[in-house]
This record gives C-alpha cells, structure tokens and sequence, in this order.
C-alpha cells in the first residue's frame, strides 16, 4: 500500500461523515445553508481548528497536551490586559503578546517533559492547573479591556466577503500541512510517534523536535486565546477549559491515532466541523446545552471506538517495540 | 554471597527498602508541614486543626482509592470530577433532607458511579480506547447528565444523617468522616496487598500483556477498578453535600486532578504495578496541609492553585527519573 | 575509495563483559577488514550478541580495546558508534512500518531544498539509487508495514547504507528467508564486499555460514573457540567447534517413543492466513518440535491451541476428549500451558517479585475467602525455586534483577506450578546461558516422561535435533515434513523447509 492509499483511507471517512452531517442538517433545517449562518460556523470553528492542529501536533509525537485550555486562558485575559487600550500600540501587543505567551507555556512543558524524562499527560496537567492560576491572578473575573478595532476586524471580512475567521483558519491548516508533510521536523515528527528509538537512533534530534512541538501548540493556543479575545471583546480567565477535551476530541475524530506515529491535520476540518455541526444542530433544534455535553462525550467515544487500533494479543512481532506508554 | 553479588547489581533489596522508606519519608514530611505551620500561626498543631484538616483530606482520600486502584492497573480516571459533582447534586435531590430516604438514595448514588465507571472500564477494555480520552468523555456525559436531571439549578438538601456524617464528631473529638475513612483505608490496604484481586491488579498494571498470557483476567480487573473508581467519587461527592447541606455544580472539579496529585505524590507508577493505597493517604494529606499553610501564609487563592501544580512537577521529578535523549 | 585506508577496519582485543556475575564474553578477540565476510556462529548463549551489542555502543565493555580503523574507540551509544560509520542490521528491523520506504532510507539525513522544505524528489532518487544499488527495486512511496518481509530487510540494508556504513552487522538475517531470497541475500552481500565493506554475518544456518563467508569464528561459553578461514572448517568441524562436548552430555537421552505409545493430544485445524489444513498428534513420552523457516505457520498453529486465535474450525482433543479453547483462559482450564519467546514483554513482570512471578498463573489455587494464603504460597515457592536451582537472594527481590537464564525459569517454573498437561514452549533457550540451557532440556524431557505433552518451536537447529523426538517441519502452512529418531538431520529439516508436499494425513505424519 502506498502513502496515497493510506492517506486517502484514514482522511475520505471524515470528510464523507462531515458532509453527510452538513448535508443533513441543510435538508432538516433549510435556514442552515445561509451566508450567514456558514459565516457564524466559521468563527466558532477557527479556535477548534487552532487547538486541533496543536493537539494532534503533540498526539503524533506520542505525547498529549493537556495545557492547552491553560494557554488559550492565559493569552486571553493577558491580551485583555494590556495597556495602550485603543491606540495602535495595543493593537501591536494585541498581536504579538498572547502568541508569544502561549509559546513561553509551551517551551517550559517540553523542556520539563524531554529533560527530565517525565510523562507527558502529568506535566500538562500539572502545568495547565499552575497556568490557570496565574490566569486567575491576573484577571479574577471576566473582564479586560480589548481595544474597539480589534472586535470589529475579526469577525469581519476583507474584500468585503471572505470572512476573517475562514482566512485564519485556512492560513493556518496550510501552514501545517507543509510543515507535517514538506519539512524535516514535520516528518520527523511522524518518525518519533512511530518509534522513539529508532528515530533517536536515526539521527533524529528528538528532544528538539519535542520541544518544538510543545511550544507550537502553545503558541497556537495563544493564537487562540487572541482570536477568542477578539471574538468575545474582553478576557475570560476560564475560557480555554472546554478546548482541552475538545481539541483531543477534533484530533481523534480527524484521523490521529493516540499512540501516536499516524494521522496528521488533513482531517481536522472534518474532524472540528463534525464537532461544531453537532452542536450547531442541537442548537438549532432547540435542544438545552445541557444536552450538549452528553452529546460531546457520546460522540467521542463513538469516535475513538471506531478508531482505536483494536489488534489482539500477537506473539512476538517483526519490528522493535515502541516503550510502554502511560495510560494507553 | 548471592547477597553482595545482587547487591552489587544494585537493585533487589534497596530497591524494597526504598518503598517503604518513601512512605516514612512522606509521613514525616507531614509532620514537618504541622511544624512549620505551628510556627506560623499558633493553633495550626492543635488537635482540631488536624482534626479539621483530617476531614477536607478524607474527602480526597476517599476518591484517591479509586484513582489508585485505576492507576495501579496503568491507566487513569479524569472522569472522577464530575462523578463527584454528580453524588453531591444527586444526593441531594434524593434526600431532599429526610432520613427516611438514606437507604436506598445512597444505594443510588453508588450504582450511579459504579454504573459510570464501568461504561469507562468497558471502553478501556473492549473497545480498546485509551483511559485518558475515554474517561474525559464519560466525564463529559456526566457533566451533562447532572445539568439535565438538575436543570442547573441543583435543588434538595442533604439528611440530617448525613450532616452528621459530613460535620459531626465521634467523642466530641474525631470526625466521623475521618473515622469512615481510616476504616475505609484499612480494608483497601489489606485487600490490595492480601487478596487474589488486589494481586491481580498488580498483574495487570505491571506488565499487561504477560498477564493475559498468564491466564489473568484482565478486562474483569481493569473494569472492576474503573467501576470502583466511580463508586468511590460518587460516595465522596455524597459525603460532601453532608458537609456542604446543599449541592454545588463544579464542586468535584479541582479534585479530578487531586486525587492524581495524591497517588503521584504517593509514590504510585503512572505506568502501573507499582505502589499502593498508602502513600495516596499520605498524599491526601499533604495536598490538604499544603492548601492550609499557604491560607496561614496569606498566599492568594491563585497562588495556592499554582502551588498545587508545582507540587506535582517536584514530586515526579523525585519519582520519575529518565535520561533525556537527543 | 584510495587505498590509502588501512584493510583492517576493525579490532576488538580481549572484551570481556558480565552480567550479574557471569561473563557473557570472555576475553574475545575479533577482527575484520574490507572487503571480508566474516562469520560469527555459536549456539545460543554463546555470546555473539553481547559481543555485538559491545562494538554498537549498547554495552560497554568491562574490559579489552575496541579499534576502528586503526584507532581506538569508545562507543557510548549506538548514535556514536553509527556515526562512526558501524550499521547494524537486526532480525527485528529498526524500520517504521508507517512510514513510506523513502523515509526509512533518508531519515535522520532528509535532503533539503534551499527553502527549508523537503527535498522529496532527492529523497526518492536516493532511495530509488540505492536500492537499484542492492538489485532491488521498490515504490519509494510504499508504507514499510505493507511489505513482505524479504523486501523490509532489503529497505533495511538500503538505510544501513544510507548511512554510509562501512563496517555492517548482519543478525540472523536469513531466517525468515526461502532459499531464493537468501540467494538474493548473498549475491548483495557479495557486492557489498566488493564496495569494500567489513561484513559480520552471524547465523546459525552452518551451510549458509560455509557457502558465504571467508572467515568464520566459533564462540563457547563467552569465550573464542578459534577463528579461521572460512575454507578450513567443514560442518561437522563447526559443530564440534561449537558445541565442544559430547550431544550426550548437553541433551538428555531422548526416549525411544514408539508409534504405538499412547496419543495425549492431537490437533486438527485451519490456519488462518495461509488457509491450509494441519493435523498431528502428540504421545505420551514425545517432545514434539516444530521447525522449518521462520513465519512459516509454526506460530500461528502454537497460538492457537492456547487460544490466541489464528486457526479456524479447530478440532483439538486431550486425552481423547474434544476441547474449545477460544482464549487462553479456556485453554488454561483445559490444562494448556504456553511458555512464550520474548521473556519480558510476554513471560515475565520485571517490576514484580520472584514469588509474585511464579504465581502468576496458580493465584486462585490458593485463596481462601478471597484472600491468598501467604504460608502456603511461600512454601510452594520456595520448593518451585529450590527444584528449578533459581539463584535468588530473597523471593521478594524483583525479577529484573535475575540473570536471563534465571528469568527463563521463573517463567517456566510459573507453569509447572500450573501442573499443565500440555506444555509448549515457544524458544525455550533464548538469549539463556549454557549452564541453564541444560537444565531446561532435562526439564523439558523429564515433562514429557511424566506424561505431559510437549511442542517445542525452536529456530535453532541444534535444540531441535538434540531435544525432540519428532520434528514437524512447516512450509507456507503446510506440514511439509514428518521426521523421527535418527530422521532428524539439518539436511531433512532443510529439505523439508523448502518442500511444498502437504503431509497432512500421510502415513509418517499421523
């Protein structure tokens, strides 16, 4: 079987489910196939794709990041705490601060995880709970300043019709993309997933590459918790919790196994839009959000019950076995 | 000489010593917490401070069972937060503040988390999903699940027995609870150490695949501790709302990673096999002391989160000891 | 490519390396130049591998120098020793079945454009280039994983040379090979020589070893028995030299199992891949050995009575009474027991005690309420330890801490406390010392004396002629050969290995 092949057989199923989804609910309920509503999608869909793409970054080297709620929340109420409210200074901070944030956050897991040696699911928990701390320091309440452009651009169009939401959103799947399939890091990204010691003794640099993936979701939860910011007009301390399971949740629906080794980004469209649709139509059908987070959990587990390598105990193998991961 | 030659190899005994010389270790680390807390504050040694503190950490310790037992087999339950919110809403709406309704709503909210945790155990062992998502999900659907039946607005009291239970003190001294969890330990300990599951349990934890080619039944060891798990949060969030009277949607949510905090901190393998019950009490009660002293040492609320995770991060540094790579 | 380097590429003088207080390797001295094949044989537990490990950094050396062209070195890791040009091609490949062969070959070396991204089209023509190098040709997109496994160890040899090794290590590599593929193995290694690459060929394949070599070397006993030229030694020399002392006195005395001795077990299934129909029975006092190539349905077969599935409409029957065996517990309840080939992801708890290894399978037989009966359980352990002679300071220690061969017998010992009335044993002297290698052949005969039925799958060609009584030879899931007694020779065992004549109800076979 070649790349192609298999490419093609782990991304096609997410993609055929989220246009049976979209599809449906477009004959259900016709109002869904407006301008307006796709536009709505889009926006609440780019922070779900920002964090995919992190979550699935760090899944494919073995790892799991569950700081990411803590770095959107940190960047988000950082970036409504900054001064200069409504001059371009802000704006300037605006863009620069919260990504750089989340990167500093990101930095520090994968230098504790790879110098020390330590389980990845333990260090992000415990340094999203420090974050999430500090998040409630600096900003107790919701709250935050946000400067007036900044609202406005977000959630507006350039050329007066591609909304900005779909224009980041793309932007950054396609930079990903190239990255996971074009460069050395991306590939070795893969090599490292699939096993840590031959790729070590390949000559992969592997704790650089761990490092470098660490601090790339953080930045892209810092983008998150900018483009939140924005969305929302002020900051809110909390506001990254959900994004944890729902970023694990985007990654896994979108095709990347939890070992770790296979998957990649190409599905996380279909794996976020899946995920938001099924929100968007309990909505819609006015059904209570409490609702929402059985759905939430029920569709997970349908997910990972369809994707989990379910291979029986076999004696012996022909390749060196990747080490024992923690709850796995 | 079969001594010195093993010892040489530097592993066999010392490597049984040291489990227990963690633990004494960790005990001793609380009593040096109750020091220097004395030092700060007059009374933070008295007999009803420990009292008190005894009593926030057997609601901890109480889950911590299940979470050890989890752990033990090499997986982990991040779903025991919302199991905890979900026996305290419950158990409420249940009692409704009567005594005749103790029987049968405890027995409720017992199944109700056992019921959870063994849709987790399940997911983990026949469908084959990892522990991590598969207990975020359940977790998920039991957020939901509570919001549905509470409409959001918990409602319904705790009964005066169970007040009792959450407040009260055997011979004016000792809290009750705190006597329902050195019972409640006991009988762990010596069924983990002792019984044919408790060994079992280790099996299956140290290395999995060995065990199934050994004949244990793994998917029955790892379901019965997932549905232990949820029978434990489930009666601690119960406990709670005899100590709270009413319920609180979110009160179960710092302890999901608590009880993980505890069992690390006790010296239990994340990849399973090793450990036990013990130094998870010790745990509990350290995470609880650590809360305390940074109150008396008028540490912000933020400040005591923070601490919390720094926690962790130094005790699997001493625990946990990998050579980086690369 | 001057011949200003020196011929001799490598030295290794007087490596001695131990393990818990038994030496591996004892004083060896090895050698090889360019442009030579040369061999390294030896039964198991000789100290071939430990010997390799030392040249690839995994072990560092107790004693003795270790010279690579000319000068001395050091290896403190495999990366240092790869980077010193040394490439080590395993039985279990170092390759990443999810990613394509192209990435297997250039990884850790990826060919970049001046923009930062990834040369793909280099990556393919290098993979491409070095195949056709090696005589091969493979889609450079093709996923590892969905080769077969001749073509994996080609990918394997392309990513050694990828590396730019001059010195390679060739583990076992012939076994999973048919004889055209081990031709085609050759004619690579030949052309590797004539590049002027060191090659270190270790097989217990004696006439490949003879056919391919021009110097061999003989281990025992971690020590160097001699080294020559390869045109100097004949099989029966090479036996000798590895074996150094009389059959009799490593392989206990066989029985002299007749045909009409009682029938313990018998199988009659479907394995699954090859779909091919195998039936054979076991009798009282028989050791029963499978051999034949590697992956050839041996295992699939073995799993199977032990309910590891691989076998459809299976029919097995012990002591004339039909039993299912669906999962292991069922067949653990019918008396079966499976001693499996890699010790420590399969056999063993590493982290665990002595004591709680070898109860593993026997937990419920001594409980009571629930709660185990630690009295009787220590004693039992205690008898197991002391008639097994496992060397242990306290039955508490952990089982990591025991010397392979120890490890071995807690598995086994696990099983005998099981008091199985089928036994199979999967590799039984893997990676085991010669001392404890004897033991578990009196072991395995003394199972079969009691009654027991005994299978044994083992690759290496001595155990199997000196431990069993009859030997299954098998061929694309096909029993290709039924040998008995004095039947049982490398040359019948090869013969068959390479037959496609189904046996199956033919009359030597039933």
């Amino acid at each position: 079987m070649t790349e192609r092949q298999r490419n093609l057989r782990l991304f096609v199923p997410v993609y055929a489910i989220f246009l049976f989804i979209y599809l449906g609910a477009c004959i259900v309920e016709p109002t869904f196939f407006t301008w307006n509503n796709n536009v709505n999608l889009f926006t609440r869909i780019t922070p779900l794709i920002i964090v995919g793409i992190a979550q699935s970054l760090v899944i494919l080297t073995g790892g799991i990041d569950l700081s990411l709620g803590a770095s959107i929340g940190l960047s988000n109420v950082i970036a409504a705490s900054l001064p200069f409210v409504d001059s371009p200074a802000n704006i300037v901070l605006w863009l620069v601060v919260p990504p750089l944030v989340g990167l500093c956050v990101g930095l520090v897991n994968g230098f504790i995880i790879t110098r020390g040696g330590f389980p990845p699911l333990i260090v992000t928990l415990a340094s999203g709970a420090i974050w999430k701390g500090v998040s409630l320091f600096i900003l107790p309440e919701p709250g935050g300043n946000i400067s007036q452009g900044i609202a406005g651009t977000v959630t507006g169009t350039v050329f007066n019709f591609l909304p900005v939401p779909l224009l980041i959103f793309l932007a950054v799947f396609f930079l990903f993309q190239t990255v996971l399939r074009r460069t050395a890091f991306g590939r070795s990204v893969y090599a490292i997933g699939g096993n840590e010691t031959i790729a070590f003794e390949s000559g992969i640099l592997v704790s650089r590459i761990k490092i470098g993936v660490y601090a790339i979701s953080g930045m892209l939860g810092g983008l998150a918790g900018m483009f939140l910011s924005g969305l929302m007009n002020s900051g809110d301390p909390l506001v990254g919790e959900p994004y944890i399971l729902n970023s694990i949740a985007v990654a896994v629906i979108g095709g990347t196994s939890l070992s770790g080794g296979t998957g990649g980004v190409v599905g996380i469209i279909g794996g976020a839009y899946i995920f938001q649709l099924l929100n968007n139509i309990l909505n819609l059908l006015a059904v209570s959000t409490f609702y929402q987070y059985v759905a939430k959990g029920l569709v997970l587990i349908a997910a990972l019950a369809v994707t989990s390598s379910g291979a029986g105990i076999r004696l012996g193998s022909t390749f060196r076995r990747p080490k024992k991961r923690e709850a796995e | 000489m079969e001594r010195a030659r093993i010892r040489a190899a530097g592993q066999t005994l010392p490597d049984l010593l040291s489990r227990n010389a963690i633990i004494l270790l960790l005990f001793l680390i609380v009593v040096v917490m109750f020091i220097s807390g004395e030092i700060v504050a007059r009374g933070f040694a008295s007999f009803s401070h420990i009292g008190a503190i005894l009593r926030t950490a057997s609601f901890l310790g109480i889950v911590a069972v299940g979470q050890t037992l989890v752990v033990l087999t090499g997986g982990i339950d991040l779903s025991v937060g919302p199991i905890i919110t979900m026996g305290n809403v419950f158990i409420c709406m249940f009692m409704g503040g009567l005594d005749a309704n103790n029987l049968w709503s405890l027995s409720a909210i017992i199944l109700l988390g056992m019921a959870f945790g063994t849709i987790n155990g399940l997911g983990v062992t026949y469908l084959r999903i990892s522990p991590l998502v598969m207990t975020l999900a359940v977790g998920s659907l039991v957020t939901g699940v509570t919001l549905i039946f509470s409409q959001g607005a918990p409602k319904g009291l705790a009964s005066p027995f169970l007040r009792q239970m959450g407040v009260g003190n055997l011979a004016g001294q000792v809290p009750i609870i705190v006597v329902i969890w050195a019972a409640l330990s006991a009988v762990v300990i010596v069924l983990l150490g002792g019984s044919a599951y408790g060994r079992k349990l280790y099996y299956t934890g140290a290395n999995i695949k060995a065990a199934i080619l050994s004949g244990v039944r793994v998917r029955l060891v790892k379901t019965v501790a997932y549905s232990l798990s949820g029978a434990f949060a489930a009666v601690s969030g119960a406990l709670m709302a005899g100590y709270t009277r009413t319920a609180f949607l979110g009160i179960g949510d710092e302890y999901t990673m608590w009880s993980i905090a505890a069992v690390v901190i006790g010296g239990t393998s994340l990849t399973g096999g090793k450990g036990g019950y013990v130094g998870t009490i010790a745990g509990a009660i350290i995470l609880v002391l650590l809360e305390s002293l940074l109150t008396v040492m008028k540490m912000p609320e933020a400040g005591r989160r923070i601490a919390d995770g720094l926690i962790i991060l130094i005790m699997i540094t001493v625990y946990f000891r990998k050579p980086a790579r690369g | 490519m001057a011949d200003q380097s020196p011929p001799v590429l490598l030295e290794m003088r007087g490596i001695v390396k131990s393990f818990e207080g038994t030496r591996a390797v004892d004083g060896v001295d090895f050698s090889c130049s360019r442009g030579e094949i040369h061999s390294l044989v030896g039964e198991n537990g000789a100290g071939k591998s430990t010997l390799m490990k030392v040249l690839a950094g995994i072990h560092a050396p107790d004693a003795g120098k270790i010279y690579l062209r000319g000068k001395e070195c050091r290896f403190g890791s495999y990366s240092e020793a790869r980077d010193a040009r040394i490439g080590i091609v395993y039985q279990e490949l170092s390759l990443l079945p999810e990613l394509t062969v192209a990435e297997n070959i250039v990884m850790g070396a990826w060919p970049g454009t001046a923009g930062g991204l990834l040369d793909w089209n280099r990556a393919r023509a290098v993979s491409t280039s070095i195949l056709k190098g090696i005589g091969v040709e493979i889609d450079p997109y093709t996923l590892v994983g969905s080769l077969p496994m001749a073509l994996r160890q080609m990918v394997e040899i392309g990513k050694v040379l990828s590396q730019e090794s001059e010195l390679i290590v060739f583990d076992e590599p012939t076994a999973p090979l048919s004889r055209d593929e081990v031709g085609i193995l050759f004619d690579i290694l030949r052309d590797l020589k004539r590049r002027g690459k060191g090659i270190i060929f270790i097989s217990h394949r004696l006439d490949e070893v003879l056919a391919i070599s021009d110097r061999i070397t003989v281990m025992k006993d971690g020590k160097l028995v001699v080294t020559d030229s390869a045109a100097s030694f004949s099989e029966e020399t090479l036996i000798t030299a590895m074996v150094g002392r009389k059959v009799s006195e490593i392989f206990p005395v066989k029985s002299g199992s007749s045909t009409d001795a009682q029938v313990l077990f018998s199988f009659d299934g479907v394995l699954e891949p090859s779909r091919t129909r195998v039936a054979f029975s076991v009798r009282k006092g028989e050791v029963l050995g499978f051999g034949g190539l590697q992956g050839q349905g041996q295992l699939e077969l073995l799993q199977a009575i032990f309910g590891l599935g691989g076998c459809e409409s299976l029919s097995l029957k012990i002591g004339g009474r039909p039993v299912a065996v669906r999962n292991p517990i069922l067949a653990m309840r019918n008396g079966i027991a499976l001693v499996p080939e890699n010790r420590n992801e399969e056999g063993v708890f590493p982290i665990l005690s002595v004591l709680e290894n070898l109860c593993a399978s026997t937990v419920d037989h001594r409980k009571r309420f629930g709660f185990i009966r630690r009295a009787e359980e220590s004693r039992v352990v205690r008898e197991m330890v002391d008639r097994l002679s496992i060397r242990i300071a306290s039955q508490r220690q952990p089982a990591r801490s025991l010397s392979g061969g120890n490890m071995q017998k807690l598995v086994i010992g696990k099983w005998l406390m099981f008091d199985p009335r089928v036994v199979i044993l999967l590799e039984p002297t893997k990676g085991v010392d010669v001392a404890t290698k004897q033991q578990i052949y009196k072991l395995i005969r003394d199972l079969a004396e009691r009654g027991v039925a005994v299978m044994v799958k083992t690759s290496d060609m001595l155990e199997l002629i000196g431990v069993c009584d009859r030997v299954l030879v098998m061929n694309q899931g096909l029993l290709t050969g039924c040998l008995e007694g004095p039947a049982i020779t490398e040359e019948n065992i090869m013969k068959a290995s390479v037959s496609s004549r189904d046996l199956v109800g033919a009359e030597e076979c039933v």
